[in-house]
Protein backbone atom coordinates (compact mmCIF):
# COMPACT_ATOMS: atom_id res chain seq x y z
CA UNK A 1 0.00 0.00 0.00
CA UNK A 2 2.48 2.84 1.22
CA UNK A 3 4.85 1.54 -2.31
CA UNK A 4 1.84 3.43 -4.41
CA UNK A 5 0.57 5.83 -2.29
CA UNK A 6 3.89 7.40 -1.09
CA UNK A 7 4.71 9.21 -4.18
CA UNK A 8 1.34 10.52 -4.84
CA UNK A 9 1.43 11.87 -1.56
CA UNK A 10 4.68 13.54 -1.83
CA UNK A 11 3.55 15.30 -5.04
CA UNK A 12 0.59 16.30 -2.99
CA UNK A 13 2.15 17.98 -0.30
CA UNK A 14 4.95 19.74 -3.33
CA UNK A 15 2.15 21.08 -4.79
CA UNK A 16 0.54 22.31 -1.35
CA UNK A 17 4.02 23.77 -0.29
CA UNK A 18 4.72 25.73 -3.77
CA UNK A 19 1.12 27.10 -3.63
CA UNK A 20 1.10 27.97 -0.36
CA UNK A 21 1.02 31.87 -0.60
CA UNK A 22 -1.10 31.37 -3.55
CA UNK A 23 -3.18 29.54 -1.41
CA UNK A 24 -2.96 32.12 1.28
CA UNK A 25 -4.57 34.81 -0.76
CA UNK A 26 -7.36 32.87 -2.25
CA UNK A 27 -10.83 32.65 -1.71
CA UNK A 28 -11.85 30.29 0.67
CA UNK A 29 -14.27 28.51 -2.00
CA UNK A 30 -11.38 28.99 -4.67
CA UNK A 31 -8.93 27.22 -2.11
CA UNK A 32 -11.70 24.44 -1.21
CA UNK A 33 -11.85 23.61 -5.02
CA UNK A 34 -7.86 23.44 -5.38
CA UNK A 35 -7.88 21.13 -2.35
CA UNK A 36 -10.80 18.34 -3.49
CA UNK A 37 -8.79 18.76 -7.18
CA UNK A 38 -5.90 16.96 -4.95
CA UNK A 39 -8.06 15.29 -2.81
CA UNK A 40 -9.75 13.20 -5.95
CA UNK A 41 -6.44 13.00 -8.02
CA UNK A 42 -5.52 11.45 -4.83
CA UNK A 43 -7.86 8.94 -4.51
CA UNK A 44 -8.14 7.97 -8.29
CA UNK A 45 -4.28 7.21 -7.82
CA UNK A 46 -5.30 5.07 -4.80
CA UNK A 47 -7.69 3.12 -6.54
CA UNK A 48 -6.00 3.06 -9.58
CA UNK A 49 -2.93 1.31 -8.17
CA UNK A 50 -4.86 -0.49 -5.46
CA UNK A 51 -7.59 -2.22 -7.07
CA UNK A 52 -7.23 -5.40 -8.81
CA UNK A 53 -9.66 -4.71 -11.48
CA UNK A 54 -9.30 -1.54 -12.54
CA UNK A 55 -12.75 0.53 -14.62
CA UNK A 56 -11.28 2.04 -17.38
CA UNK A 57 -13.50 5.45 -18.23
CA UNK A 58 -12.71 5.11 -22.18
CA UNK A 59 -13.69 1.35 -22.10
CA UNK A 60 -18.06 2.88 -21.21
CA UNK A 61 -16.95 6.24 -23.57
CA UNK A 62 -16.42 2.82 -26.36
CA UNK A 63 -19.21 1.23 -25.95
CA UNK A 64 -21.23 4.31 -25.58
CA UNK A 65 -20.26 5.23 -28.56
CA UNK A 66 -20.00 2.00 -30.68
CA UNK A 67 -23.45 2.63 -32.24
CA UNK A 68 -22.56 6.26 -33.83
CA UNK A 69 -19.58 4.57 -35.76
CA UNK A 70 -20.19 4.58 -39.18
CA UNK A 71 -17.14 2.30 -39.80
CA UNK A 72 -17.90 -0.61 -38.00
CA UNK B 1 -1.41 41.92 -21.09
CA UNK B 2 0.33 39.14 -23.00
CA UNK B 3 0.90 39.98 -26.93
CA UNK B 4 1.11 36.71 -29.17
CA UNK B 5 2.96 37.48 -33.15
CA UNK B 6 0.78 36.04 -36.29
CA UNK B 7 3.42 33.56 -36.79
CA UNK B 8 3.63 32.12 -33.45
CA UNK B 9 -0.16 32.04 -33.49
CA UNK B 10 -0.14 30.22 -36.61
CA UNK B 11 2.63 27.92 -35.55
CA UNK B 12 0.79 26.89 -32.18
CA UNK B 13 -2.29 26.08 -34.33
CA UNK B 14 0.43 23.96 -36.64
CA UNK B 15 1.78 22.00 -33.57
CA UNK B 16 -1.98 21.50 -32.58
CA UNK B 17 -2.50 19.68 -36.12
CA UNK B 18 0.99 18.02 -36.58
CA UNK B 19 2.49 17.08 -32.62
CA UNK B 20 0.24 13.83 -31.48
CA UNK B 21 -1.11 13.27 -35.03
CA UNK B 22 1.44 11.90 -36.56
CA UNK B 23 1.97 9.49 -33.77
CA UNK B 24 0.11 6.66 -34.68
CA UNK B 25 -3.26 7.74 -36.41
CA UNK B 26 -1.93 7.59 -39.79
CA UNK B 27 -1.30 4.50 -39.53
CA UNK B 28 -5.20 3.04 -39.16
CA UNK B 29 -5.59 5.14 -41.89
CA UNK B 30 -3.80 3.32 -44.14
CA UNK B 31 -6.17 -0.02 -44.24
CA UNK B 32 -8.79 1.98 -45.50
CA UNK B 33 -7.22 5.35 -47.56
CA UNK B 34 -4.44 3.09 -48.80
CA UNK B 35 -2.13 4.86 -51.14
CA UNK B 36 -4.41 7.53 -51.33
CA UNK B 37 -3.76 8.42 -47.49
CA UNK B 38 -3.16 11.99 -48.54
CA UNK B 39 -6.37 12.45 -50.06
CA UNK B 40 -7.90 11.70 -47.09
CA UNK B 41 -6.15 13.99 -45.20
CA UNK B 42 -7.18 16.81 -47.39
CA UNK B 43 -10.79 15.63 -46.88
CA UNK B 44 -10.49 16.06 -43.16
CA UNK B 45 -8.62 19.36 -43.90
CA UNK B 46 -11.07 21.18 -45.97
CA UNK B 47 -13.90 19.94 -43.00
CA UNK B 48 -11.83 21.42 -40.34
CA UNK B 49 -11.45 24.59 -42.68
CA UNK B 50 -15.38 25.00 -42.75
CA UNK B 51 -15.18 25.08 -39.20
CA UNK B 52 -12.20 27.65 -38.45
CA UNK B 53 -14.23 29.56 -41.23
CA UNK B 54 -17.59 29.57 -38.99
CA UNK B 55 -15.55 30.33 -36.14
CA UNK B 56 -13.57 32.87 -37.39
CA UNK B 57 -16.66 34.47 -38.65
CA UNK B 58 -18.28 34.63 -35.18
CA UNK B 59 -15.31 36.08 -33.37
CA UNK B 60 -15.03 38.85 -36.10
CA UNK B 61 -18.35 40.22 -34.61
CA UNK B 62 -16.63 40.51 -30.88
CA UNK B 63 -12.93 41.97 -32.05
CA UNK B 64 -11.92 42.63 -27.71
CA UNK B 65 -13.02 38.94 -27.23
CA UNK B 66 -11.85 35.62 -27.44
CA UNK B 67 -14.88 33.14 -27.79
CA UNK B 68 -14.92 32.20 -23.96
CA UNK B 69 -15.64 35.45 -23.17
CA UNK B 70 -17.84 35.99 -26.52
CA UNK B 71 -19.79 33.01 -24.69
CA UNK B 72 -20.04 35.16 -21.48
CA UNK B 73 -21.09 38.33 -22.58
CA UNK B 74 -23.90 37.27 -24.91
CA UNK B 75 -25.32 34.25 -22.69
CA UNK B 76 -23.69 34.65 -19.24
CA UNK B 77 -25.42 30.67 -17.79
CA UNK B 78 -25.63 28.84 -21.44
CA UNK B 79 -21.84 30.46 -22.21
CA UNK B 80 -20.48 28.95 -18.80
CA UNK B 81 -22.35 25.73 -19.52
CA UNK B 82 -20.74 25.54 -23.32
CA UNK B 83 -17.29 26.58 -21.68
CA UNK B 84 -17.53 23.48 -19.35
CA UNK B 85 -18.09 21.41 -22.02
CA UNK B 86 -14.97 22.52 -23.73
CA UNK B 87 -12.78 22.33 -20.62
CA UNK B 88 -13.75 18.62 -20.42
CA UNK B 89 -13.20 18.32 -23.96
CA UNK B 90 -9.55 19.78 -23.48
CA UNK B 91 -8.86 18.19 -20.23
CA UNK B 92 -9.59 14.47 -22.25
CA UNK B 93 -7.76 15.60 -25.00
CA UNK B 94 -4.91 16.78 -22.02
CA UNK B 95 -4.74 13.62 -20.87
CA UNK B 96 -5.02 11.74 -24.06
CA UNK B 97 -2.05 13.37 -25.08
CA UNK B 98 -0.27 12.85 -21.84
CA UNK B 99 -0.88 9.00 -22.53
CA UNK B 100 0.30 8.66 -25.86
CA UNK B 101 3.79 10.86 -25.19
CA UNK B 102 3.99 8.28 -22.07
CA UNK B 103 3.48 5.27 -24.02
CA UNK B 104 5.65 6.35 -26.78
CA UNK B 105 8.99 7.20 -24.44
CA UNK B 106 7.59 3.96 -22.66
CA UNK B 107 7.60 1.72 -25.62
CA UNK B 108 10.19 3.35 -28.05
CA UNK B 109 12.67 5.07 -25.60
CA UNK B 110 12.50 3.98 -21.99
CA UNK B 111 11.34 0.88 -21.38
CA UNK B 112 12.38 0.23 -18.11
CA UNK B 113 11.80 3.45 -16.69
CA UNK B 114 8.83 3.14 -14.43
CA UNK B 115 5.22 4.72 -16.11
CA UNK B 116 5.22 6.98 -12.92
CA UNK B 117 8.36 8.50 -13.33
CA UNK B 118 7.66 9.28 -16.85
CA UNK B 119 4.23 11.10 -15.90
CA UNK B 120 5.78 13.17 -13.02
CA UNK B 121 8.58 14.00 -15.46
CA UNK B 122 6.17 15.40 -18.10
CA UNK B 123 3.84 17.35 -15.79
CA UNK B 124 6.75 19.01 -14.04
CA UNK B 125 7.76 20.29 -17.29
CA UNK B 126 4.42 21.31 -18.92
CA UNK B 127 3.09 23.06 -14.96
CA UNK B 128 6.20 25.36 -14.96
CA UNK B 129 5.72 26.20 -18.36
CA UNK B 130 2.39 26.78 -18.50
CA UNK B 131 2.40 29.16 -15.45
CA UNK B 132 4.14 31.13 -17.62
CA UNK B 133 1.69 31.85 -19.98
CA UNK B 134 0.67 31.76 -23.60
CA UNK B 135 3.80 34.45 -24.36
CA UNK B 136 6.28 31.59 -22.93
CA UNK B 137 4.63 29.05 -25.14
CA UNK B 138 4.18 31.23 -28.24
CA UNK B 139 7.77 31.46 -28.28
CA UNK B 140 8.36 27.71 -27.51
CA UNK B 141 6.88 27.10 -30.33
CA UNK B 142 8.50 29.63 -32.47
CA UNK B 143 11.87 27.92 -31.45
CA UNK B 144 10.82 24.35 -31.99
CA UNK B 145 7.70 23.86 -34.46
CA UNK B 146 10.05 25.83 -37.32
CA UNK B 147 12.79 23.18 -36.58
CA UNK B 148 10.44 19.90 -36.57
CA UNK B 149 8.82 21.18 -39.77
CA UNK B 150 12.13 22.52 -41.37
CA UNK B 151 13.21 18.70 -40.39
CA UNK B 152 10.44 16.86 -41.43
CA UNK B 153 10.72 18.37 -44.96
CA UNK B 154 14.40 17.22 -45.39
CA UNK B 155 13.49 13.76 -44.50
CA UNK B 156 13.22 12.81 -48.46
CA UNK B 157 16.23 13.68 -48.87
CA UNK B 158 18.12 11.49 -46.36
CA UNK B 159 15.31 8.99 -47.14
CA UNK B 160 15.24 8.73 -51.38
CA UNK B 161 17.58 5.77 -51.69
CA UNK B 162 14.79 3.48 -49.29
CA UNK B 163 11.48 4.74 -51.68
CA UNK B 164 9.89 2.16 -53.91
CA UNK B 165 7.45 3.27 -55.96
CA UNK B 166 5.70 -0.05 -56.39
CA UNK B 167 4.05 0.64 -52.76
CA UNK B 168 1.56 3.43 -53.94
CA UNK B 169 0.81 1.72 -57.20
CA UNK B 170 -2.24 1.00 -58.53
CA UNK B 171 -2.27 5.37 -58.09
CA UNK B 172 -4.96 6.39 -59.92
CA UNK B 173 -7.61 3.72 -58.53
CA UNK B 174 -9.91 5.74 -56.54
CA UNK B 175 -11.73 4.18 -53.75
CA UNK B 176 -14.05 7.25 -52.41
CA UNK B 177 -15.74 5.01 -49.47
CA UNK B 178 -12.14 3.95 -48.40
CA UNK B 179 -10.78 7.67 -48.41
CA UNK B 180 -13.52 8.75 -46.58
CA UNK B 181 -12.94 6.37 -43.90
CA UNK B 182 -9.33 7.03 -43.62
CA UNK B 183 -10.98 11.04 -43.65
CA UNK B 184 -13.12 10.05 -40.63
CA UNK B 185 -9.74 8.82 -38.27
CA UNK B 186 -7.59 11.99 -38.77
CA UNK B 187 -10.68 14.96 -38.27
CA UNK B 188 -10.61 15.01 -34.71
CA UNK B 189 -7.03 15.40 -34.46
CA UNK B 190 -7.05 18.45 -37.34
CA UNK B 191 -10.06 19.33 -35.38
CA UNK B 192 -8.04 20.18 -32.20
CA UNK B 193 -6.47 23.46 -33.93
CA UNK B 194 -10.10 25.17 -33.05
CA UNK B 195 -7.99 25.97 -29.25
CA UNK B 196 -6.78 29.13 -31.51
CA UNK B 197 -10.17 31.13 -31.31
CA UNK B 198 -10.61 29.89 -27.53
CA UNK B 199 -7.59 31.62 -26.75
CA UNK B 200 -7.06 34.58 -28.81
CA UNK B 201 -8.93 37.55 -29.61
CA UNK B 202 -11.38 38.39 -32.30
CA UNK B 203 -9.07 41.40 -33.50
CA UNK B 204 -5.95 38.60 -33.51
CA UNK B 205 -6.94 35.61 -34.56
CA UNK B 206 -8.05 35.86 -38.39
CA UNK B 207 -8.80 33.27 -40.89
CA UNK B 208 -6.02 33.20 -42.54
CA UNK B 209 -4.05 32.06 -39.54
CA UNK B 210 -6.35 29.19 -39.00
CA UNK B 211 -6.23 27.81 -42.53
CA UNK B 212 -2.03 28.74 -42.50
CA UNK B 213 -1.84 26.83 -39.59
CA UNK B 214 -4.19 23.35 -40.71
CA UNK B 215 -2.53 23.69 -44.40
CA UNK B 216 1.09 23.57 -42.70
CA UNK B 217 0.34 20.69 -40.29
CA UNK B 218 -1.80 18.81 -42.96
CA UNK B 219 1.21 19.00 -45.36
CA UNK B 220 3.76 17.71 -42.98
CA UNK B 221 1.35 14.79 -42.39
CA UNK B 222 0.77 13.88 -45.90
CA UNK B 223 4.47 14.62 -46.67
CA UNK B 224 5.33 11.77 -43.66
CA UNK B 225 2.69 9.43 -44.52
CA UNK B 226 3.57 9.51 -48.44
CA UNK B 227 7.22 8.77 -47.33
CA UNK B 228 5.76 5.96 -44.54
CA UNK B 229 4.03 4.41 -47.43
CA UNK B 230 7.18 4.75 -49.99
CA UNK B 231 9.36 3.47 -47.73
CA UNK B 232 7.78 0.92 -45.56
CA UNK B 233 4.78 -0.44 -47.64
CA UNK B 234 1.24 -0.67 -46.37
CA UNK B 235 1.18 -3.93 -45.43
CA UNK B 236 4.27 -2.92 -42.75
CA UNK B 237 2.82 0.51 -42.25
CA UNK B 238 -0.89 -0.24 -40.81
CA UNK B 239 0.68 -3.29 -38.38
CA UNK B 240 2.83 -0.43 -36.83
CA UNK B 241 1.75 1.59 -33.74
CA UNK B 242 4.24 3.93 -34.56
CA UNK B 243 4.66 3.98 -38.37
CA UNK B 244 6.69 7.81 -38.43
CA UNK B 245 8.82 6.44 -35.85
CA UNK B 246 10.22 3.32 -37.89
CA UNK B 247 10.32 5.68 -40.76
CA UNK B 248 12.65 7.71 -39.02
CA UNK B 249 14.59 4.71 -37.56
CA UNK B 250 15.36 3.64 -41.46
CA UNK B 251 17.53 6.73 -41.60
CA UNK B 252 21.49 5.76 -41.38
CA UNK B 253 23.61 8.78 -42.23
CA UNK B 254 27.32 6.98 -41.77
CA UNK B 255 28.27 4.89 -39.14
CA UNK B 256 28.47 8.10 -37.13
CA UNK B 257 24.85 8.86 -37.12
CA UNK B 258 23.05 5.25 -37.37
CA UNK B 259 20.54 6.57 -34.29
CA UNK B 260 19.95 9.30 -36.27
CA UNK B 261 16.20 8.93 -34.79
CA UNK B 262 16.96 10.05 -31.46
CA UNK B 263 18.06 13.66 -32.26
CA UNK B 264 14.41 13.75 -34.40
CA UNK B 265 12.63 12.44 -31.46
CA UNK B 266 14.62 15.09 -29.50
CA UNK B 267 13.07 18.06 -31.48
CA UNK B 268 9.36 16.31 -31.87
CA UNK B 269 9.27 15.89 -28.04
CA UNK B 270 9.43 19.52 -27.17
CA UNK B 271 6.75 20.76 -30.02
CA UNK B 272 4.18 17.30 -27.60
CA UNK B 273 5.11 19.29 -24.75
CA UNK B 274 3.92 22.56 -26.06
CA UNK B 275 1.12 21.31 -27.07
CA UNK B 276 0.20 19.67 -24.13
CA UNK B 277 1.17 22.75 -22.26
CA UNK B 278 -1.60 25.07 -24.01
CA UNK B 279 -4.18 22.45 -23.82
CA UNK B 280 -3.18 22.49 -19.85
CA UNK B 281 -3.41 26.50 -20.15
CA UNK B 282 -6.51 26.07 -22.01
CA UNK B 283 -8.09 24.17 -20.14
CA UNK B 284 -7.14 26.56 -16.79
CA UNK B 285 -7.85 29.32 -18.45
CA UNK B 286 -11.63 28.00 -18.88
CA UNK B 287 -11.66 27.49 -15.79
CA UNK B 288 -11.10 31.18 -14.72
CA UNK B 289 -13.41 32.50 -17.32
CA UNK B 290 -16.72 30.15 -15.36
CA UNK B 291 -15.17 30.72 -11.96
CA UNK B 292 -15.30 34.95 -11.33
CA UNK B 293 -11.62 36.13 -9.56
CA UNK B 294 -10.24 32.57 -9.92
CA UNK B 295 -6.69 32.90 -10.61
CA UNK B 296 -5.49 30.40 -13.36
CA UNK B 297 -2.00 30.50 -12.68
CA UNK B 298 -2.47 29.13 -9.15
CA UNK B 299 -4.68 26.24 -10.72
CA UNK B 300 -1.92 24.85 -13.48
CA UNK B 301 -0.37 22.02 -10.37
CA UNK B 302 -3.88 21.09 -9.20
CA UNK B 303 -5.28 20.53 -12.86
CA UNK B 304 -1.68 19.36 -14.13
CA UNK B 305 -1.91 16.68 -10.90
CA UNK B 306 -5.47 15.78 -11.72
CA UNK B 307 -4.45 15.53 -15.62
CA UNK B 308 -1.45 13.27 -14.76
CA UNK B 309 -3.71 10.90 -12.54
CA UNK B 310 -6.20 10.75 -15.03
CA UNK B 311 -4.10 10.26 -18.38
CA UNK B 312 -3.10 6.94 -16.30
CA UNK B 313 -6.54 6.35 -14.88
CA UNK B 314 -8.75 6.70 -18.05
CA UNK B 315 -6.83 4.46 -20.57
CA UNK B 316 -6.55 0.89 -19.76
CA UNK B 317 -3.06 0.48 -22.58
CA UNK B 318 -1.47 2.42 -25.35
CA UNK B 319 -3.90 -0.52 -27.56
CA UNK B 320 -6.65 0.65 -25.94
CA UNK B 321 -6.15 4.24 -26.69
CA UNK B 322 -5.66 3.45 -30.41
CA UNK B 323 -8.94 1.61 -30.52
CA UNK B 324 -10.71 4.72 -29.07
CA UNK B 325 -9.67 6.54 -32.40
CA UNK B 326 -12.20 4.66 -34.48
CA UNK B 327 -15.03 5.99 -32.08
CA UNK B 328 -13.60 9.17 -30.75
CA UNK B 329 -14.58 11.18 -34.17
CA UNK B 330 -18.14 11.17 -33.14
CA UNK B 331 -18.09 13.21 -29.89
CA UNK B 332 -15.01 15.15 -30.66
CA UNK B 333 -16.73 16.32 -34.30
CA UNK B 334 -19.52 18.04 -31.79
CA UNK B 335 -17.35 19.97 -30.16
CA UNK B 336 -15.47 20.65 -33.92
CA UNK B 337 -17.80 21.39 -36.29
CA UNK B 338 -22.06 21.03 -34.02
CA UNK B 339 -20.99 23.70 -32.04
CA UNK B 340 -19.01 26.22 -34.34
CA UNK B 341 -21.90 26.12 -36.47
CA UNK B 342 -24.37 26.65 -33.89
CA UNK B 343 -22.00 29.56 -32.42
CA UNK B 344 -22.28 31.08 -35.91
CA UNK B 345 -25.84 30.83 -35.96
CA UNK B 346 -26.64 32.75 -32.79
CA UNK B 347 -23.56 33.99 -31.43
CA UNK B 348 -23.88 37.42 -32.14
CA UNK B 349 -23.71 40.74 -29.94
CA UNK B 350 -26.71 42.31 -28.48
CA UNK B 351 -28.21 45.72 -30.46
CA UNK B 352 -27.56 48.08 -27.93
CA UNK B 353 -23.78 47.26 -28.12
CA UNK B 354 -23.76 47.33 -31.82
CA UNK B 355 -25.62 51.00 -32.08
CA UNK B 356 -22.97 51.93 -29.36
CA UNK B 357 -20.40 50.81 -31.40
Amino acid sequence: MIKYTAPIILIIIGILLFERRNLKDMKTAHRWLVYSMLAVGGAIWIYVYGSDRTVHPTRWLQMLLEPFDPIR
Amino acid sequence: MQVISARQLVLIGTIFTLSSTLISVQSQMIPHAKQHIWLSHLLGMVVIAISMWLLARTLSRFPDHDLFQALLARFPSLGKVAIALYVLFFFFILTRDIRMLIDFVNVALLPTTPMLALAILTMFTVCVSARGGIEVMGRVTELYGPLLIAMLFFLPLLLFREFDTANIMPFWRLDVPGVSRGAWYILPYLGEAIVMPMIFMGRTFRFRHGLIALGLGTFVLIALAMQAMLALGQPIMERMLYPNYELVRQLRITDFLDRFDLPMVGVWLPTMLAKITINLYVVCYGLRRMIPGLWGAAMVNPVGFLAMVCSIWFFEDAIQLYELNRVWPTLALCFELLLPILFYLILRPKKQAIQKT
